[in-house]
């Protein structure tokens, strides 16, 4: 006998969100994720201290390019969905994580972020090239 | 309430390539997530499906739907359309999903849904 379990996810089904819409809300959770983090350790302050600097400089850069990939076609959008979803999925279990949380917070911050980074390239050299 | 359109935009399934043959005393496990945006009088719902199938402790198969519904909720909440949309849903993917499970060689059993 196999057993059916339906649960409930969660976070919303972003299949409907432009890349740039996705990108808005990756950028709302990271915040919040950052500043779930207490400043009084040294590694938390280290890695704010960072994203104020060099992370801001990387978010942008990735701004700018979801903005344009909004008008990708249909392929190289599905494939943006699936980006966003694993990086949701994986600030789901983050924040279910109990204990380890704040480490998983932290390896979910920096992770996403070259994660992104990397896809962004692959992307724009398969997209842009005429 | 009234569906107007229906369709799914998503359909992935990954399969385990060890696995063959028929998942008895396994597990089918779904996860479902809900949207729902105005349309005039309409209700443009996306619903998100992803599970796995889990035979004996391990997954032999992960799957993503997304489907498409447009609906005339009428004079019903929106969030009891959202829940019964996805009840239909629902349904309609348990009725799918052993057909593209054969084509990978996987045959699923006897399905206990509860309603």
């Amino acid at each position: 006998m196999v057993k059916v379990k339906v649960e409930r996810r969660g976070f919303p089904p972003i299949y409907d969100l432009k890349p740039s819409e996705a990108f808005k809300l990756f950028k709302e959770n990271l915040e919040t994720a950052l500043a779930e983090l207490p400043s009084s350790k040294l590694t938390n302050k280290a890695l704010k201290e960072l994203m104020k600097r060099k992370g801001k400089r990387v978010l942008n850069r990735l701004e700018k390019y979801f903005l344009k990939a909004d008008s990708y076609p249909l392929q190289a959008r599905k494939l943006i969905y699936n980006a966003f979803y694993r990086i949701f999925l994986r600030y789901q279990w983050a924040n279910e994580a109990g204990s380890e949380k704040e480490f998983e917070l932290k390896v979910w911050i920096t992770s996403s972020l070259d994660y992104l980074t990397e896809f962004c390239q692959i992307l724009e050299e398969k997209y842009e090239r005429d | 309430m009234k569906e107007i359109e229906s369709r799914w935009v998503l359909q992935e399934l990954f399969v385990d390539p060890s696995f063959e043959g028929e998942v008895k005393e396994g597990e089918l496990f779904l996860k479902v997530s809900s949207k729902g945006k105005r349309e005039g009088k309409n209700l443009k719902v996306i619903t998100e499906i992803s599970g796995s199938v889990i035979e004996g402790g391990v997954q032999v198969a992960n799957l993503r739907f997304v489907s498409l519904t447009v609906v005339e909720p009428k004079r019903k909440r929106k969030k009891t359309v959202l829940r019964e949309v996805e009840k239909e849903r629902v349904r309609e993917l348990l009725n799918i999903i052993p057909l593209y499970l054969i084509k990978s060689k996987i045959v699923l059993g006897r399905v206990e849904v509860e309603l």
